[in-house]
């Protein structure tokens, strides 16, 4: 038999997601044999890796590209990245995408003797390591989902936490370059961001707390901690929204709007005492940096999505009393829905409330 | 042994199939060939869960793995090996642990001198030198440059191993303690309870008794390590003990073992693998001797450097009929606490 030298992941979704990977990467180091760790990304989340001392080589397949170009030139890029891939004969896939295709090419095109992957509503015909998900990802988090698929496919995944490295070399200049923005704030701020859950796309609303509320959280949260500023921080498509809540603030803001790499972004979460924002890649990020915070979940349960691991420093906030919530199941949820009470109902005071243990640890210090 | 002439640009491969600590003891070797022939293509062949000891060493040109348990475990396999070694066209092969395996490969591939010990078909060979590390007269390192007589590399008056710290294994390992929420800017004290075989191991109960009498002592941080199959050993030391140790067990990396002893103030271990990790990267370290049989007592195996002490029972009082193979639960904590109190008091 033979030993896995060289492993191939798969994973094609958002940064949050791709976070979740890391404790498998870490994992994968420990095994004595192992030799070649490397990944196949979507689009935009290669910055969340790529200084990651665990990886070997990352690979693109960047669907937004394919759609823009001729079917000629997709043919030949998509057969240079399987020709590389084909070169480097792996032992073991890891698919983390939760499609049938990823492992079809794996083993007809590639040739990989072992092939991990979820068995999803027969989307695992062509992996033959299945980790069963009769309910898509239920009652644990989604991470110890990523962790078991890696533990059937023999590699013990013992630390789990989220990991994010730093450019090594730009680490101090991107410090400098951040504190001298921030310099109207002060050292003393919090990093708000109401934005998030783009990978939803139309659907991202589904995962906003209203920003009316978010103003007034910040307001008490000030007189509670007494920072001296807020930066607010989201995605080029979100400045407006980042505006509207720049605008209704009553202390000193910053608004960085589509304007930071990903370790900008992140370098700013590590100056911050606090990160509050809604469920996505943020929340996760802040969470590697173990940046104490509390994100907002509307539909998606935290105990699936939720800040991890689980800590008193990274809280998940939600409406405690809804029946329909919830409503995320089996990677749906109810998107005609027109109230979204779960978000729109969960008062400032009420989330004020439920961040009680976290600024008790804060003050703690 | 016949002296050896070589090409201008010869093509050296030394194999050491072995334990950890043993290849560490090899690395003043590849120094020693470098230095004699700047110009050669130097090689090493060795386990390939040993790969990060020598990954990066700025002697070698190239390493070459060996999966004994798995490609390379069937004769096929081992067949196979050997014409990937030949297509390599080898001037010379040195094998600094004689195995089967190894004098096989390298007569199959036909690599044209082959110096070896006599031992495990020492007719592969083609320079025998007598096996006489089993006498334990000197150090294992030393030893083995009687093997580079034949090319006329005598040993230098200070022998050095070398261990690659990479920035990768340095940056994983920086996470770990982060994560774990380590305290930095502390001592640490590194703790190694386990070993290759039971009659090298300390008891557990003694390590935490030492553990005790250092935290007492100091404000540090003490760890301890040890592989994944070492849990059980390093776990009962923590149980046993009533101050606080950090459980590494199997979280480590050897990279990144490294990377924390280049940090740490001192390592404290049973002869093994770590010890001489640790003098690699210039860790002061005690290394606890049970055995004293010429061939596995501390003559052969102790640390390299100056900042080692080693402790061992003194058993030239017994008579050679009564004596035990180990006297390992008879070292005292007294004993390993003074050695370690004289490496910690000196300046660094």
């Amino acid at each position: 038999m033979k030993n896995i030298r060289s492993v191939l992941i798969v994973h094609p979704y958002g940064i949050g997601d791709l976070l979740f990977v890391t404790p498998v990467l870490r994992a994968l180091r420990l095994l004595p044999t192992v030799g070649t760790v490397d990944l196949l990304l979507g689009s935009r989340t290669r910055e969340v890796v790529e200084h990651n001392p665990h990886v070997d080589e990352i690979f693109v397949l960047d669907k937004d590209k394919l759609r823009r170009q001729t079917r000629f030139e997709n043919f030949r890029e998509l057969l240079d990245l399987g020709l590389k891939l084909r070169a480097r004969r792996y032992d073991l896939l890891l698919d983390f995408s939760l499609r049938p295709e990823n492992a079809f090419w794996a083993f007809f095109f590639l040739g990989i003797p072992k092939r991990a992957g979820f068995a999803y509503k027969r989307r695992g015909i062509f992996h033959n390591i299945r980790y069963p998900l009769p309910e898509g990802y239920s009652r644990q988090h989604a991470a110890d989902f990523y962790a078991g698929l890696a533990e059937l496919a023999g590699i013990p995944v013992r630390d789990r936490f989220l990991e994010y490295y730093f450019p090594p070399r730009e680490k101090r200049e991107i410090e400098i370059k951040i504190k001298d923005r921030l310099a109207g704030i002060g050292k003393n701020f919090i990093t708000v961001s109401p934005g998030g859950g783009d990978s939803w796309g139309r659907e991202a609303v589904f995962k906003r707390w209203p920003v009316k509320y978010f103003a007034e959280l910040i307001g008490r949260l000030q007189t509670k901690l007494g920072f001296k500023g807020v930066c607010i921080i989201g995605a080029r498509s979100e400045v407006e929204l980042c505006q509207e809540l720049k605008d209704s603030l009553r202390i000193p803001s910053f608004m960085l709007a589509g304007e930071t790499s990903l370790a900008e972004t992140a370098a700013i979460l590590e100056m911050s005492s606090l990160f509050i924002g809604n469920d996505g890649g943020l929340v996760h990020l802040a969470r590697a940096l173990e940046v104490p915070l509390a994100a907002f979940y509307g539909p998606v349960p935290p105990e699936i999505y939720g800040p991890y691991p689980g800590s008193e420093n990274a809280i998940a906030l939600f409406k405690r009393d809804l029946a329909c919530r919830p409503c995320y199941h089996k990677f749906r949820f109810k998107n005609d829905c027109s109230t979204i009470a779960c978000l729109k109902t969960l008062a400032p005071e009420e989330a004020f409330k439920q961040m009680e243990p976290l600024l008790q640890t804060m003050s703690r210090g | 042994m016949k002296n050896i002439t070589l090409p201008d640009s010869p093509r050296i491969l030394v194999t050491r199939t072995d334990r950890i600590g043993d290849l560490v003891l090899t690395t003043p070797v590849f120094k020693a060939l470098r230095d004699q022939f700047p110009k050669a293509w130097i090689a090493a062949l060795v386990f390939i869960e040993h790969r990060e000891v020598v990954e990066g060493n700025p002697f070698l040109d190239e390493v070459i793995l060996y999966d004994k348990q798995g490609l390379e475990k069937s004769i096929w396999g081992q067949l196979g090996f050997a014409r990937r070694i030949r297509k390599k066209k080898f001037d010379l092969v040195i094998h600094c642990h004689g195995t089967n395996r190894m004098h096989l490969v390298a007569w199959l591939a036909g690599i044209p001198a082959r110096i070896g010990y006599d031992r495990r078909a020492p007719w592969a060979l083609t320079h025998v030198k007598e096996y006489d590390k089993k006498f334990g007269e000197k150090q294992e390192a030393e030893y083995l440059f009687d093997l580079l007589a034949p090319l006329g590399i005598t040993r230098s008056e200070v022998l050095e191993s070398f261990f690659p710290v990479t920035d990768r294994a340095k940056r994983s390992f920086d996470h770990l303690m982060f994560h774990l929420k380590i305290p930095q800017g502390k001592p640490w004290v590194i703790l190694s309870p386990s070993a290759s075989d039971v009659t090298k191991m300390w008891p557990a109960g003694k390590f935490s008794e030492l553990a005790t009498r250092i935290h007492h002592d100091m404000d540090g941080v003490i760890m301890a390590i040890g592989s994944a199959k070492d849990r059980a050993v390093v776990e009962s030391v923590r149980e046993k003990s009533n101050v606080p140790i950090m459980d590494l067990g199997g979280r480590l990396t050897l990279g990144m073992l490294a990377a924390l002893l280049e940090k740490s103030a001192i390592l404290v271990s049973n002869d093994s693998g770590p010890v001489h990790i640790a003098s690699a990267v210039g860790c002061p370290v005690v290394s606890i001797f049970g055995r004293y049989e010429p061939g596995l007592g501390p003559n052969r195996w102790r640390p390299l450097g100056r900042n080692c002490r080693v402790v061992a029972k003194d058993i030239s009082e017994v008579p050679c009929s009564e004596r035990k193979f180990t006297y390992i639960d008879e070292i005292t904590v007294d004993a390993v606490y003074a050695a370690a109190r004289d490496l910690l008091a000196r300046p660094v």
